[in-house]
């Protein structure tokens, strides 16, 4: 038998504090992700 | 140094001594906003091991390591997006709590004893690491070191719990970030004057050491693009969706947004951070050009063969390498006037004429190890862990010295706790409470977490004092959760996303994927950051096939 846990409200409808939806914070951390690969990449053949 | 380290486990102690119920002990109350979520994420997996071997692997390696962090910002949105409304939902205290609910008890046991078994191994390199500091500065000897390292962790984190920790954490992560941000730019102030900052890159960027991004399709390769964006993202979801030392710190948030927020800023910052890191090594190399280092970086082991039967012909390779070190900063520096002067083919022509130098040194590098094995066949003969260390000690001033040791021991101070922390939680909670002793009281349960804590720090102390003998720490470290991590993954990928895979199909799948890893580090080379995909990738088809065959076996029988 599954151990009983005891669930909350749920509440991961929240709006994030900023940017308005999770949706919007979600693609900036993604292209922070894709601007440092680049920068990175730039920063590799500038000093090679 | 020592003050430090007594300060901190006298406040952790002091200020979290009335911690009295679990919540508390486990979840920190739940009460901490996103900075402090990502503060305690972050602290959590910046240990010393990250301090201490990071920059010696750009040293030897390069800076390519840093793309095995690329899936982190990733895996942190899929984290945000499942496992933290799920978990706060649910109210858990360990996230092997929530694999019950979803399939069934043996799957539970199954992920907790994985977790257990890898994270308990793990805790021993965290009090490794700073130990070997303390033996290399203190002249201690290093089994001594563990013992004080362990224990001072020991006492802070049984009195107060996850409270302790994330109060400990905060002063930690500010002593780490100020320690390396001086030892950089101690490194840059010491290098010659002729030397400029923007020479000191093109250095190190001629000599390999800005490897950063590698798109080739290398399978035998450890640290591409692909095995960071791939393996990395599999690595990090299973690290931060699955290893409860890690869950036990966003499932303290007080909120699902502040634990959402917290986690995707760690998913920010960590790569710039373990960049600065990686990059401070490469510059301990350019600076090891222009002043020539030791011949083998462990002193202990060089002391051994300086005054033993060999210590002639060590101390004739000392001068031929002498030699060739100041040969080679002539041409480094005749390098940087060509590219200076835009003369491209004469830089060419340099760099290898470098090359062959190096290649010599390498040489000679060889013929001392061998001399040092000759002298103590035991003697461990991967330097990489005393790079950063023989900079440290031997260059900066005293002050800073003191200020880098206090934040790379913080670094371990704060991966050991939320270590312990989250083995005596997962301990307490999914085996003692789920399987022992189901119905006793609160005071009971945190009585036995404090016990249990206590007894998992003697374990990991135990280990430490094996780990001496396992290569670069930071890349075993990883290597151990990769042949875990995966499986654990598949799991829980599967209870997140494939509703009708039910528990039996589930388990028997891990325990065949499990399998197959364990094969693979044993008798294959395929590098450790595809373990993760491979565990992952096998609990799910297994899971389904089994899952079809079983449900069609079902029907017939009925």
């Amino acid at each position: 038998m599954a151990n009983k846990i005891k669930e909350e409200p749920n509440h991961s409808d929240e709006s994030p504090p900023i940017l308005g939806s999770w949706n919007k914070i979600y693609f900036l951390v993604f292209m922070v992700l894709i601007i440092l690969i680049i920068l990175f990449y730039i920063f590799s053949m500038a000093f090679d | 140094m020592c003050s430090f380290l007594v300060f901190v486990a006298s406040y952790g102690t002091w200020k979290t001594r009335k911690t009295k119920n679990m919540d508390g002990y486990i979840r920190a109350n739940r009460a901490a906003p996103w900075y402090i979520v990502t503060l305690s994420i972050m602290a959590t997996q910046a240990s010393a091991i990250t301090f201490i071997s990071t920059p010696g692997q750009a040293y030897v390696d390069g800076m390519r390591f840093v793309q095995f962090y690329l899936g982190l910002p990733i895996a942190m949105i899929i984290l945000s997006i499942t496992a933290v409304p799920i978990f706060h939902k649910l109210n858990i205290y360990t996230a092997y709590e929530y694999l019950e609910k979803r399939f069934d008890l043996k799957n539970r046991i199954l992920s907790s004893l994985l977790f257990l078994t890898q994270r308990g191994l793990a805790a021993g390199f965290t009090i490794f690491a700073p130990a070997l500091i303390l033996s290399v500065i203190l002249d201690l000897n290093i089994n001594i070191a563990i013992f004080t390292m362990g224990g001072l962790v020991i006492i802070y984190t049984t009195v107060g719990g996850s409270v302790a920790v994330n109060k400990t954490h905060i002063q930690q992560m500010i002593i780490i970030m100020t320690g390396m941000f001086s030892a950089f730019f101690m490194i840059i102030y010491l290098l010659p004057p002729d030397i400029s900052f923007r020479d000191a890159a093109f250095v190190a960027g001629k000599m390999g050491k800005f490897n950063t991004i590698d798109f080739s399709f290398d399978l035998e390769n450890r640290y591409t693009f692909w095995t960071g964006i791939i393996g990395g993202t599999f690595l990090m979801l299973s690290y931060f969706g699955t290893d409860q030392s890690q869950v036990q710190r966003y499932l303290g948030g007080s909120s699902i947004t502040q634990s959402k927020i917290g986690l995707l800023t760690n998913g920010i910052v960590k790569i710039p951070m373990q960049f600065f890191i990686l990059f401070t090594g490469a510059m301990v190399f350019v600076f090891f050009q222009f002043v020539t280092p030791p011949l083998f970086f462990n002193p202990v082991q060089e002391g051994y063969v300086k005054s033993g039967t060999y210590s002639d012909e060590y101390k004739s390779l000392e001068k031929k390498y002498e030699v060739l070190k100041n040969e080679k900063q002539n041409q480094i520096r005749e390098m940087l006037s060509s590219i200076d002067e835009k003369k491209e083919s004469q830089v060419a022509s340099i760099e290898k004429e470098i090359d062959d130098i190096t290649k010599e040194e390498n040489q000679i590098r060889n013929e001392a190890i061998a001399l040092i094995k000759k002298t103590n066949p035991g003697a461990d003969t991967n330097d990489t862990n005393y790079i950063f260390l023989t900079f440290i000690i031997n260059y900066l001033p005293i002050g800073l010295i003191g200020l880098v040791l206090a934040a790379i021991i913080s670094a371990s101070m704060s991966s050991t706790s939320a270590e312990l922390n989250a083995l005596a939680s997962t301990t307490v909670i999914d085996i003692y409470k789920r399987l022992i002793k189901k119905d006793a009281s609160e005071a009971h349960y945190l009585k036995i977490s404090k016990i249990t804590t206590v007894l998992w720090g003697m374990y990991a102390i135990a280990f430490a004092l094996f780990a001496n003998n396992l290569g670069t720490l930071i890349e075993a470290v990883n290597i151990l959760g990769s042949l875990v991590y995966g499986t654990i993954l598949g799991i829980f990928l599967v209870a997140f996303y494939l509703k009708k895979i039910q528990g039996t199909p589930t388990f028997i799948a891990a325990l065949i994927a499990e399998f197959v890893v364990l094969y693979c580090f044993f008798y294959t080379d395929i590098p450790f950051l595809w373990f993760n995909f491979i565990g992952c990738a096998l609990v799910i088809v297994i899971a389904f096939i089994l899952n079809i065959i079983i449900s069609n076996h079902k029907i017939k029988s009925i």
